[in-house]
């Protein structure tokens, strides 16, 4: 059986390479590479043939959800951003805190770090104040490169920060563990990480703009532009998230593509300019669909790994790897598993691999706290690179996506280490979690 | 053909019972005396099961998981102590015949190491051992009858030096009477230490055998 | 037509035949029933919607069989199915609803207690729509589930599970699966208002033991096990140590933990006065490193990784060459069971459960799961029952 599967694994390798060679796009590459893993497979008799349109269209839906919140969370800050709110937003916290660098650039981590903490997910952090974002930390003199750095890093840990944490719940649900007790073991590393990160990569300021050139820069606010304006409808969007923490038995459960799209509906309600909202929203799609096709195609990636035996062989080889060895190779091996498989690796590598630290003594909360400081760092991975992809969409960097890639090494060894660290010391590190509680 | 199947079951039970009745004939059976109170060598789940198992012999027990000298000096209802979050105690002896107070003649350890359990607990395999320790040497100053028990079978045994063969080596030595399943002495350790120190040693094939062995201990019905 | 339109045609009447050829089996797969021939000793069948007005016409609505036994005594209800993709559950319950005659006491049975569940797949993970079962007759077919829900059912999702009434929080997938919603209520998300049905029962009916079927990875540390509250951890442990000397397999005893919510074996016990248990046995098709996810696999549990990490010292059960095959897991429900029912009615003789021509291990070991299912064909058409 190693053998048939390892011929599948070559087949679907080498069928993605050549797809890349041919300069097919990440999207479609990923679904020539399903595709071949299974006819290969159904050569040998599994996933039988006329199970493979079934296969595909099933592992198609894996992620309809991510998908849902990607679309409408974006939506809703296309307006938000059509309407002027950003560049208001923008000018005042260039004209308050240009002079006093570090406020400026915790405050900007801060509103980066809030939409991912709240949803789970750092891509949505991205779409909904990632430009805004990525202009004010150009006003303050740092290159894009940079700013891509800065917001891939900080969106990643935005995902990992309570109190939504999809990995972690993935692992819970797989697990069979409560999801409690991740406030302190996440909150701490998150905020100590995104403050070395933005400290380091944003503390040099280049070129030579002053605060006056700064504020001309910044494109004009519509005049009837207020601060209601601009904070009613995440108002409205952190009201609905709230309001189901506070009253979960008599609230209902809106689920966060419609949340987003009831405060997309009052962004465009109140906007003081006129906004064409379907044209507004084919734009959006049309930018965003590299990124919900890349969702499409892992899910059927997925399902084509799990019915040949694909996905056993890689957990297999994980699980196999004697003890200090698997420490060190998380640092890969995690990461790696993200950049192919997305929220996916946290169950195929993450379930086993929680069971197995806690059979040996380790504390399965701190676990699955380290580990979830790793996986962000693989949404910068190919092939899939979402995050990656998205840092570079909203900050407008256009060099090579690897020259980016290379400015986030600093903070990704260390997160890598303290991730790590947490795993190996999680027993005594576990005070943390009954401190949540 | 069920039928056949039930008398086969049947037959298989009575030759267990043979059995048992071989394995209770070859070897001495000390007897204890009450009030008797129980505890774990290492926090698994085993005590539960030789409560379980005093229960079904008609041994009336007290119980605590973490039993220390100064809970057993208090004697019998353990000094009114409450349960609270990873400390359990329970009180079952027959308060008539032995008012609360009245010194403890027999403790029972179940020996079994778990992590979960003595994290539960805010132990470490050091401080269990050292509870242990003191434990026993109260019992030896008191002339206290100490009963081992290991059921857990292979899942309760390890490499030398592991938790579970330091709980092991904490109590089987120093005990007046040991109780192990086929299973937990399939190396013979249980054997060696029993010999080497004098110790009575009952080998069952299953732990539900140590009901029988209990009632004959005890003298109950 | 230009260039470029002729190819996006072709693509798009391609993707289009590949929706078509992949959806109608997961169309035909959610509307597939299952036969039930209901055995000599069911005197009624019910709706759980009986219990939950609110269920009415959902796709939870299930059958409830009721097994009443000719002398009143213990009630007993048995739930299969709580996690669709762990079939032993539903085998055993059927085994039970084809052939148990009760002699004392009540046994009401839900084979397929998270419908929606079983008529829901696990996109990404790659499993057979079917499994088939040998049977006396020839192959009886089931529709192999999901653990949770199908939002089909139950959606869209929260961003976290608020569970009800403990506020614990637990992952947003949950909210979908019935082994997090107990106890439930009448008006909550539709997987609650299926555990407040099956607490409806048991509060109603005054049943005395709840025994919810399950399997787990052969990973997970608790697997091949009873798990039970303190309440009803005397006659689960009994039960473990007379299995383990009378039919030779090891079924241990896991205390419930008091700090997770939701869970059948935490609140039936905290919300009635019925004894819960839940019963694990091994699924090694759900493991996560096995190879491929094959029908074989289901029923057989023989794989070559997990047979490397077996000797690596990873796994939590005893595994060998010969896999763990449904039989074997089929027969440790069926025992399990039985000793439950023996152990409580030697404790409550007042309320005693009797039940004959159920098989024990050794016996389904022998005969194989299939031997104890009736041929429809041959059935009383009035007695059967399709879900
Ligand atoms: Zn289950």
């Amino acid at each position: 059986m190693y053998f048939k599967i390892g011929i599948i694994l070559a087949v679907m390798v080498i069928a993605y390479a050549l797809a890349k060679w041919r300069r097919l796009s990440v999207e479609l590459s990923i679904f020539t590479s399903a595709i071949a893993g299974g006819l290969v497979g159904a050569i040998f008799g599994n996933p039988p043939f006329n199970q493979l349109a079934r296969h595909l269209v099933e592992g198609s839906f894996t992620y309809l959800d991510v998908i849902l919140i990607f679309s409408t969370a974006t939506i809703f800050m296309a307006i938000v951003s059509e309407s002027g709110s950003v560049n208001y937003v923008v000018r005042i916290i260039i004209k308050y805190f240009y002079n006093k660098r570090i406020i400026a650039l915790l405050l900007l981590m801060i509103i980066i770090l809030i939409p991912g903490a709240l949803t789970g997910a750092g891509s949505v952090s991205l779409l909904v104040v990632g430009a805004p974002v990525a202009l004010a930390l150009n006003y303050l003199g740092i290159p894009k490169r940079k700013v891509a750095a800065i917001l891939f890093i900080v969106a990643g840990l935005s995902a990992a920060a309570p109190p939504v944490n999809i990995w972690a719940m993935i692992l819970c649900a797989g697990t069979a563990i409560p999801y409690v007790g991740f406030e302190l073991p996440l909150g701490i590393p998150v905020l100590l990480l995104g403050s070395f990160t933005v400290l380091l990569l944003g503390w040099k300021k280049e070129g030579k703009m002053t605060l006056k050139e700064a504020l001309k820069e910044i494109p004009e606010v519509p005049p009837r532009m207020r601060w209601w304006r601009v904070l009613l409808p995440f108002l409205v969007f952190f009201g609905l998230v709230a309001m189901y923490r506070i009253w979960p038995f008599s609230t209902p459960i809106l689920g966060l593509p419609l949340e987003f799209t009831i405060s997309a509906l009052i962004a465009f309600l109140i906007s003081p300019k006129k906004i064409n909202i379907l044209i507004l929203s084919r734009d959006t799609i049309k930018k965003l669909l590299p990124l919900l096709a890349t969702m499409v195609v892992v899910g059927m990636l997925q399902q084509i790994m799990t019915a040949t035996g694909v996905r056993g062989l890689l957990s297999f080889a994980v699980i196999s790897t004697p003890l200090i060895l698997l420490f060190i190779s998380l640092a890969f091996i995690i990461p790696v598993s993200e950049g192919i498989l997305t929220y996916g690796g946290a169950a195929v590598i993450g379930i086993p691999l929680v069971w197995y630290f806690d059979s040996i003594g380790l504390h399965a909360t701190v676990v699955m706290a380290g580990l979830s400081l790793l996986w962000p760092l693989g949404d910068g991975l190919p092939p899939t690179a979402l995050i990656g992809r998205l840092s570079v969409m909203v900050s407008e960097y256009k060099e090579s996506y690897w020259t980016f890639l290379k400015s986030t090494w600093i903070p990704w060894i260390v997160i890598t280490i303290v991730g790590i660290l947490m795993v190996v010391f999680s027993a005594k590190l576990s005070f943390l979690v009954q401190w949540s509680m | 053909m069920k039928r056949l199947s039930k008398v086969g079951f049947f037959g298989f039970f009575l030759t267990l019972l043979f059995f048992g009745l071989i394995v209770l004939n070859s070897e001495e059976i000390p007897k204890a005396q009450l009030p008797v109170i129980t505890t774990s060598a290492g926090q698994s789940p085993d005590v539960t099961t030789v409560n379980i198992i005093c229960e079904e012999a008609g041994v009336m027990y007290d119980y605590c998981d973490v039993v220390t000298p100064e809970m057993l000096k208090d004697g019998v209802g353990l000094g009114d102590r409450k349960s609270a979050p990873g400390f359990h105690v329970e009180v079952h002896t027959d308060l008539n015949k032995f008012p609360k107070g009245t010194p403890y003649k027999t403790i029972i350890i179940a020996i079994g190491a778990s992590l979960k359990g003595m994290g539960a607990s805010g132990l470490t395999v050091e401080t269990e051992l050292e509870r242990l320790k003191k434990v026993i040497n109260y019992c030896k100053k008191n002339g206290i009858f100490i009963i081992g028990v290991h059921i857990g079978g292979s899942s309760k045994r390890g490499a030398p030096g592991s938790d579970n063969e330091r709980m092991i080596d904490a109590v089987a030595p120093y005990a007046d009477y040991l109780i192990v399943t086929t299973d937990s002495n399939k190396d013979g350790r249980f054997t060696e230490i029993a010999k080497e120190k004098g110790i009575p040693l009952t080998e069952v094939k299953y732990a539900l055998e140590v009901v029988d062995i209990f009632k004959k201990v005890f003298g109950t019905k | 037509m230009s260039h470029e339109w002729k190819i996006k045609s072709i693509i798009i009447i391609l993707i289009i035949f590949i929706m078509i050829a992949g959806g109608i089996p997961l169309y035909k797969h959610r509307h597939f029933n299952i036969t039930i021939v209901a055995g000599p000793g069911v005197t009624k069948v019910v709706k759980l919607s009986e219990y939950c007005k609110s269920l009415k016409g959902t796709m939870a609505d299930t059958n409830v069989f009721i097994l009443e036994g000719k002398k009143e005594g213990g009630k007993a209800l048995i739930m299969a199915n709580t996690h669709s993709n762990e079939p032993a559950s539903l085998l055993t319950a059927l085994i039970f609803v084809e052939n148990a005659i009760v002699e004392k006491g009540t046994l009401i049975i839900i084979p397929q207690f998270n419908n929606s569940g079983g008529r829901n797949t696990r996109p990404g993970d790659g499993y057979p729509l079917y499994f088939e079962i040998q049977t006396d007759w020839g192959k009886k077919k089931f529709r192999m589930g999901n653990r949770e829900a199908s939002p089909l059912d139950q959606w869209p999702d929260p961003d976290v599970y608020i569970h009800y009434p403990d506020r614990q929080l637990l992952s947003f997938i949950d909210i979908r699966n019935t082994n997090r919603t107990w106890p439930g209520r009448p008006d909550g998300p539709l997987m609650e208002r299926v555990c407040y049905a099956a607490m409806e029962i048991m509060r109603s009916e005054k049943v005395d033991i709840a025994i919810d079927l399950h399997g787990a990875e052969t990973m997970f540390p608790v697997t091949n096990c009873i798990v039970a509250p303190e309440k009803s951890m005397r006659i689960a442990t009994l039960t473990s140590l007379t299995v383990k000397a009378m039919e030779g397999f090891e079924n241990h005893v896991e205390p419930s933990p008091e700090g997770f919510r939701g869970l059948s074996h935490r609140e039936i016990g905290d919300y009635s006065d019925t004894m819960p248990f839940l019963l694990e046995a091994p699924v090694p098709f759900l493991d996560q490193p096995t190879g491929p996810k094959t029908m074989d696999l289901l029923l057989n549990g023989k794989d070559p990784f997990l047979l490397s990490l077996s000797k690596q010292g990873k796994l939590f059960v005893p595994y060998d060459e010969t896999g763990w095959p449904m039989r074997k897991r089929v027969g440790q429900h069926c025992s399990v069971i039985l000793e439950l029912f023996r152990q409580f009615s030697r404790k409550f003789s007042d309320k005693a459960i009797i039940v004959r021509n159920v098989p024990r291990y050794a016996e389904v070991v022998k005969n194989g799961v299939g031997h104890y299912y009736h041929d429809p064909k041959k059935a009383d058409k009035k007695r059967i029952y399709y879900n």
